[in-house]
């Protein structure tokens, strides 16, 4: 008889997990649902068609997300590579107070930090531009990528690079061909999550970047909060593509020593 | 062709905790040099200041007559096997062993060449396109040293590279090191707190204690004539049993004839200590005289560790151990003799 809890536990987990996302299958399929209807009463692609039409702004917004989340990545990996290598590596005297000062942003809460810096961006004309988007978003996605690449660097026996620089590498060739190949795993997980935290971004893209810079998510926001659902449906399963690809791709590069690595 | 290495006075310090103590040290070119000592001694950092590893606080280091105290790793024309092999974990054998030629240069059929040679020297004939954890340990090994010699390094360090293998790999690969390092004429040093290791392979052999040179010389010469009680202890003389030394003369037991010590190695006059190896000294019959130094006791216990039997003797209040062709029965009174060449003498304090 223990196939019955264990059946109901599992049936119960899983409609936590894949109730929300039938929910949104559903709305984004329905072209008239209203209470106290239980299922939509009128199913069809028509919304995705208008989501997709050329003069939709899903595309665009898309577009513009994906843009965002890449030039956010590139600037946390141009800063992460070389800090997290010195933060592993060299010695530092304050490397402690260093990786503390970088999960500051996190220690506040967000809406007045994000205020702050809107009004410290204004005065810079950052307001209402990719560039001020991105730069809110590499504050907050460096916390990721130096923390998890300053781990992935230390996993890399010391000895490894030594061998290279002994038989005439220098310490730059070294580094390039032995210590980064050996960190990439890790250092590429930290892109991923980079890219995923800035691609689900609001908070800081609301203060920042609206009403100039429409990200997929304040587009999501403006639709739901306008009570249109079946295209907030359809843009929250588009966000959903590449979280689910990327976690996947992480889950296969990222390995355990790098992990237990994170914060020594 | 190897190059001589020259270590001056020279000084390593980890924070405020000194390593090495003024340190001297010289190599000749294609000479086979062993560094024993117990771990802590200072080995592995002496090896790692030569191959630039570890800055020293003072002294120089030369290589073939340069100084190199400030050089880059990578200018010293030293290559090192490291005792984890330290081999990249993303890349091929081929590719590792090609590693080196490729920095300098070379193009990729001369490269392919070399490699090829070596890992026909190194009997890993196959094995190019393994990556290190398809290795045994053997194998690994080998690749570590294939990457260290296809740079044709002046001077090959070693750094305990056996401490990973097995007991009967061991034995093998020791005779392989030395008559490749002779065939190639490379200048070797090689670290390792395994004395028969170092007796097999080296020219000569230096003992590191705590930070400083208790005694080198060749193997036979070593271990012959321990300098000192450590340096006795360290080459297997482990047993100790008070002597008094009175003008150059180690008395044993009182019905029995002392010895008269070599002129310069003898203690001053007072309470002393003799060592000596167990498979050095015998048990006497009745009446049989020994130039040496003999000693009474009652046999504690026997053991046959194959071959011979290994018995304890108790003698006043210490326990030595003695090989023996028979087994002795336990509670029999016997006179053990320790001939004059096997009886190190040193003071009681040293």
């Amino acid at each position: 008889m223990w196939w019955l809890p264990r059946g109901l536990l599992l049936g119960l987990f899983a409609f936590f997990v894949f109730g929300p996302l039938v929910n949104l299958v559903l709305w984004s399929v329905a072209e008239s649902w209203f209470w106290p209807n239980r299922l939509p009463s009128q199913y069809g692609f028509r919304f995705w068609e208008r989501v997709f039409r050329p003069e939709g702004q899903a595309m665009e917004s898309l577009w513009l997300s994906i843009w965002i989340a890449t030039l956010t990545t590139l600037l946390c990996l141009a800063v992460s590579v070389p800090a997290a290598w010195a933060l592993a590596k060299a010695n530092l005297r304050w490397r402690a107070a260093i990786l503390l000062l970088f999960l500051l942003p996190q220690a506040f809460p967000n809406l007045p930090v994000y205020i702050n810096i809107a009004r410290i961006f204004f005065s810079f004309n950052l307001n209402g531009t990719v560039i001020g988007v991105v730069l809110v978003h590499a504050a907050h996605g460096l916390v990721y990528s130096i923390w998890i690449a300053t781990a992935a660097f230390a996993a890399v026996d010391d000895d490894l690079e030594l061998a290279a620089r002994n038989i005439g590498a220098g310490a730059f060739t070294a580094f390039r061909t032995i210590t980064l190949p050996l960190a990439a795993p890790g250092i590429a997980a930290s892109a991923v999550f980079v890219f995923l935290e800035s691609l689900d971004e609001f908070t800081a893209s609301y203060f920042v970047g609206a009403p100039e810079v429409r990200t997929l998510p304040l587009l999501l926001f403006s639709a739901a909060a306008g009570g249109n659902m079946q295209v907030a449906a359809i843009t929250a399963l588009i966000l959903l593509v590449p979280s689910v690809l990327f976690m996947l791709i992480v889950e296969r590069f990222l390995r355990a020593e790098v992990l237990a690595k994170v914060g020594k | 062709m190897g190059s001589s290495v020259e270590v001056v006075e020279l000084s390593v310090a980890f924070g405020r905790t000194p390593v090495l103590h003024r340190i001297s040290l010289s190599v000749a070119a294609g000479e086979f040099v062993a560094l024993l000592g117990p771990s802590g001694c200072g080995k592995t950092t002496l090896l790692r200041s030569i191959a630039g590893f570890v800055a020293p606080a003072g002294g120089r280091i030369l290589a073939g007559g340069q100084d190199i105290t400030q050089a880059p790793p990578e200018r010293r024309g030293a290559a090192m096997v490291f005792q984890s092999y330290a081999l990249w974990p993303h890349m091929s054998v081929a590719k590792t062993i090609g590693y080196g030629l490729k920095l300098r240069g070379w193009d990729r059929v001369r490269i392919d060449v070399k490699v090829g040679e070596m890992l026909r020297l190194l009997r890993l004939e196959g094995l190019g396109d393994r990556l290190p954890a398809q290795l045994s340990g053997g194998q690994r090994q080998r690749v570590a040293l294939g990457r260290a010699l296809a740079v044709d390094p002046a001077i090959l360090l070693l750094d305990e590279p056996m401490s990973n293998l097995d007991a009967r790999v061991r034995e093998g690969v020791r005779h392989e090191l030395r008559e490749l390092q002779q065939s190639l004429g490379i200048t070797a040093i090689h670290v390792t707190h395994d004395r028969e290791e170092a007796m097999i392979l080296a020219d000569r052999i230096v003992i590191l204690h705590e930070g400083r040179i208790a005694q080198q010389g060749t193997p036979e010469d070593l271990w012959a004539r321990p300098a000192s009680a450590y340096v006795a202890d360290f080459l297997g003389a482990t047993n100790c049993l008070p002597v008094r030394v009175h003008d150059e003369m180690a008395e044993a037991a009182p019905a029995e004839p002392p010895l008269r010590l070599e002129p310069g190695r003898a203690p001053p006059n007072g309470p002393a200590n003799v060592r000596f190896r167990p498979e050095e000294a015998r048990v006497l019959a009745p009446g049989e005289p020994l130039d040496g130094l003999v000693f009474h006791g009652v046999v504690a216990l026997s053991a046959y560790p194959g071959g011979r039997w290994r018995a304890s003797i108790r003698i006043g209040r210490d326990d030595v151990l003695v090989d023996v062709p028979d087994r002795l029965p336990e509670g029999a009174p016997v006179r053990l003799g320790i001939p004059a060449p096997a009886a190190h003498v040193f003071a009681a304090t040293a």
